[in-house]
């Protein structure tokens, strides 16, 4: 496998994920967004490990993992909340969070 | 070459699922968009002999953070406006891409592959014959656990 094919898949992923958090306006699309950067990261690093076999991939890639699962924690208590106080989810409409 | 083409369809696939998140006008969609991402990078990590690596992206990824999503989204109202604009992710992602993309000058083509503890012959004996039946027990289960979730959707909306 060639280096610079995944490393240019990887840098697309981070390219879409970022742009998607700079055009989206929808809460959870922007948190989505985030996800695709994450998973672009994972997938650069493992491929330098597997290229260079320096590091300890196992442990970088937990860590990015709970980061992912903790944002997800924080994504679901959010939504939930402004579902229930009928608060849109538009971004541009918040101003404040009390209601 | 084989492999060059493997790449280059299952690298097509996790772009287009990537993009079909922003395209989607039902969030449920989307995180089921994602949830195809998250399945294509894992078959990555595959292609880059990280067996173990792919599981363990399949049961977090997949398996945890999509179904924490969509139970989170689906058990609630949903709402549906135009969320993305289209033009300014077109333009912004290709000068991302080609932003990034100077870095690859940098990078050399020639450089060795090596093998780590979770990597191909480097798995303990007992474990490496079943990590591959492992992931495709593990793929089968989250694909039909996604696919009842679709359907159960699908049949709810007709009644």
């Amino acid at each position: 496998m060639i280096l610079i094919y995944f490393v240019a898949l990887s840098f697309s992923l981070f390219a879409i994920g970022i742009a998607g958090v700079a055009a989206s306006r929808h809460f959870l699309i922007m948190m989505l967004s985030v996800e695709v950067a994450i998973i672009a990261s994972t997938l650069l690093a493992t491929v330098f490990f597997y290229f260079t076999g320096s590091g300890d991939i196992v442990t970088l890639l937990l860590s990015m993992w709970a980061v992912a699962s903790m944002e997800v924690v924080a994504l679901i208590a959010f939504y939930r909340y402004l579902s229930a106080n009928e608060v849109s989810l538009d971004v541009s409409k918040l101003s404040k969070l009390k209601n | 070459m084989d492999y060059v083409l493997l790449f280059a369809a299952v690298a097509t696939l996790e772009v287009i699922s990537a993009i079909l998140i922003f395209a989607f006008r039902n969030v449920l969609h989307s995180v089921l968009a994602l949830s195809m991402t998250f399945l294509f990078n894992s078959v990555l990590f595959l292609a880059l002999q990280q067996t173990m690596l792919a599981l363990i992206q399949l049961f977090i990824m997949v398996g945890g953070v999509s179904t924490y999503i969509f139970v989170g989204v689906a058990s609630s109202g949903l709402s549906k406006f135009k969320h993305t604009s289209f033009l300014a992710l077109a333009i912004m992602a290709p000068i991302l891409i080609v932003a990034y993309a100077t870095n690859l000058f940098y990078i050399g083509q020639g450089t060795a592959v090596q093998q780590n503890e979770l990597s191909g012959p480097m798995i303990k004996a007992s474990l490496s014959s079943d990590t591959g039946t492992l992931y495709i027990i593990a793929f089968v289960l989250f694909a039909t656990g996604v696919s009842s979730i679709v359907l159960l959707k699908g049949i709810g909306a007709k009644r």
